[in-house]
């Protein structure tokens, strides 16, 4: 089978800067640990993606690649870099800034168990949409029904199987018709049947949205599914300057 | 719900988390409404009291007695309680009638008992003349009044509930203020009216023609020229004046005036119960903060991953916190709501004990106004102890509660 790696500054469909939605520059980022010391855990010097396109980065567990996601979400602040999404850069938003930016803009898909525990399928999808202010219970109803989940729109995730939480987080993602999702490891406790019927989910309805997506995992197989995948490693250069 | 307010969307969280954690939720609104309850009941109770006690002094302004003391001769008079502080000739009642200054007098006596409650001798002008309260006078619900020198008796309305008398019946008193079976006069008394309730201490009284306990059977000769007291409406200074008469130069009677200063000060006598309850409430408050303090950790535990995907979705830290803040003011709205019913609850106890006791009514145990500083308290009480929570809930990072896995 042959796989397309895709590197955004080695690519020819990404040269055209205007049609890049999200572009990456420099991007740094280290922890501090307890003994003073900082533990580099990102450093990817260029990275594009264009309006739509769906990737997966693939890498080893521990690795840094959620924490590259959290740093694109704005849910964490880079060291230094920058992270432009449709031309604006997220690195240079307060905090409140990214919030909003996340709200707007963006769906996120955790690895499984991460739907609120006291709501429902359908409160779950609302909340999303209430979050932007825009909590609108017909749409709701239709993207569980995109996901095969309007049967169990009034259960609670604790009624619902590892897959069905799924389905309704990636109804959750889409809940604010994002320009951008990212997905967290979305098929880590998912059998082998079930994450090959979610990726595919997730990738026909970002399709469908006109959509992007960056989808990260630490499994191989996951490329498989993507016309663009990346190794992770590739991308990361943490590390390399020393070798 | 709107949940596209921010508002709406807080409340409806707070929501699902006060169903989350229903049962420790509600005993933590249950200690602040006992707290809250237990602080507006004694707050409330001591005023009320002190009100009806004042507005059931039968439309007097003074007693005059025995020497004694104000206190009991006031509690005695007019409230039929406690023991009289002892006799006065007739001619003091005479002199103090036509002193200028006083507007009315009535002699009582008492000594007597039906049943337990009280037979008390007078003046049926009394019926007839006096404002119990302003422009009130008594009123008949069934009957007339006593004549002046018949064995006739004017029995007040909760005596007659009590004891079921009816017009045309016939009882013989007991002897003494409490009732004792081996003390019955020989005297036959005739009920000839029922009164209509007060909502004052002369509900809980037999009244019966002064001469009547004057000249009981049984009774020495000396209670025949005696009274046991002369309840008095006066107008200008006369207080003053009948002050200095008979409690500064004069050593013969006791002049109790005012009555509402009289009660003033036996309310006061009375702090220390008020403060001991009161001192219960704050502790229970404390433990009601300490409560919603421990609740609202433990939701804030089990729900930090929630918050974290609350985050994730593009929520503010403010209605993170918000949420946190949301619960704790649904659990002191509850408790607050439970406080007014708690002190309804203790309020018509008490109600049905006075009113029992003494025939004072005590006026209904409503919210008004100058009782709102006091809600907002309990509500801020709750809000207090889910601070610290939703603190910790505005502080905590989104990203290690998300966990991610690689």
């Amino acid at each position: 089978m042959t796989r397309k790696i895709t590197m955004s500054a080695s690519s020819e469909q990404m040269r055209d800067k205007d049609l890049h939605y999200l572009e990456v520059r420099s991007l740094k980022k280290a922890f501090s640990m307890r003994d003073g010391t900082k533990l580099p855990v990102v450093d990817v010097p260029n990275f594009n993606l264009i309006k739509g396109q769906q990737l997966a980065i693939f890498g080893k567990s521990g690795s840094g690649k959620s924490t590259f996601l959290n740093l694109l979400a704005g849910i964490l602040k880079a060291n230094s870099g920058s992270i432009k999404i449709d031309n604006t850069d997220l690195t240079e938003l307060p905090e409140s800034g990214r919030d909003l930016m996340r709200s707007k803009v963006m769906g996120y898909v955790f690895q499984s168990f991460h739907l609120l525990q006291g709501c429902t399928a359908l409160e779950n999808v609302l909340v999303a949409m209430a979050v932007n202010g825009n909590a609108n219970e017909k749409k709701a109803k239709e993207l569980l029904s995109f996901v095969d989940m309007s049967e169990r729109e009034n259960s609670l995730p604790a009624q619902l199987s590892i897959g069905q939480q799924q389905r309704v987080g990636i109804a959750r993602a889409l809940a604010n018709s994002p320009k951008l999702i990212l997905a967290d490891e979305p098929t880590g406790s998912l059998d082998p049947e079930n994450a090959s019927r979610s990726i595919e989910l997730l990738k026909s309805l970002c399709k469908a949205n006109g959509c992007a997506l960056i989808v990260v995992s630490h499994d191989p197989s996951i490329i498989n599914c993507f016309e663009h995948s990346m190794k992770w490693e590739d991308l990361n250069k943490v590390g390399k300057e020393d070798k | 719900m709107n949940l596209n307010s921010k508002v709406g969307l807080i409340f409806f969280l707070a929501r699902k988390g006060f169903r989350q954690h229903f049962f420790a939720s509600l005993v933590a609104a249950f200690s602040i409404a006992l707290a809250g309850g237990l602080l507006l009941s004694t707050m409330k109770i001591q005023k009320q009291t002190q009100t009806s006690f004042n507005n059931a002094s039968g439309g007097f302004d003074a007693v005059l007695g025995a020497r004694g003391s104000k206190l009991q001769l006031i509690l005695n008079a007019l409230f039929h309680l406690d023991a009289s502080p002892g006799n006065l000739p007739w001619e003091q009642y005479e002199l103090i009638k036509n002193t200028p200054g006083v507007k009315e007098a009535y002699p009582i006596a008492v000594g007597d008992n039906y049943l337990g409650y009280r037979l008390v001798g007078t003046d049926p002008k009394l019926f007839y003349d006096h404002e119990w309260k302003k422009g009130e006078k008594y009123k008949l619900r069934q009957g007339r009044i006593f004549s002046e020198m018949a064995k006739e008796a004017l029995v007040g309305s909760f005596v007659a509930k009590k004891l079921n008398l009816k017009i045309g019946d016939r009882f013989q008193p007991y002897h003494g203020l409490n009732f004792k079976e081996d003390t019955q006069h020989e005297d036959i008394y005739v009920v000839v009216g029922l009164l209509e309730a007060t909502g004052t201490p002369s509900d809980k009284v037999i009244w019966v023609p002064i001469k009547g306990i004057q000249l009981m059977e049984g009774h020495d000769q000396e209670m025949a020229q005696s009274v046991s007291a002369v309840l008095l409406s006066l107008k200008g200074a006369a207080g003053f004046n009948l002050e200095i008469r008979y409690n500064r130069q004069g050593n013969l009677a006791t002049f109790a005036w005012p009555v509402a200063a009289t009660l003033a000060s036996f309310f006061d006598k009375m702090n220390w119960f008020r403060g001991v309850l009161q001192i219960i409430a704050y502790v229970i408050a404390a433990v009601g903060v300490l409560m919603v303090a421990s609740t609202m950790h433990s939701s804030l535990n089990e729900r930090k991953r929630d918050f974290a995907i609350l985050r994730s979705l593009g929520s503010s830290r403010f209605i993170v916190m918000g949420v946190i803040i949301g619960h704790a003011l649904l659990i002191s709205l509850l408790g607050t709501l439970g406080s007014i019913l708690i002190m309804q609850g203790i309020g018509w106890i008490t109600q049905t004990i006075i009113s029992e006791q003494t025939g004072v009514l005590l006026d209904g145990m409503n919210l008004q106004y100058e009782d709102l500083w006091l809600i907002g308290g309990i509500i801020l009480t709750g809000l207090i102890g889910g601070l610290g929570a939703a603190v910790n809930a505005y502080r905590s990072d989104l990203v290690d509660n998300l966990q991610p896995s690689s």
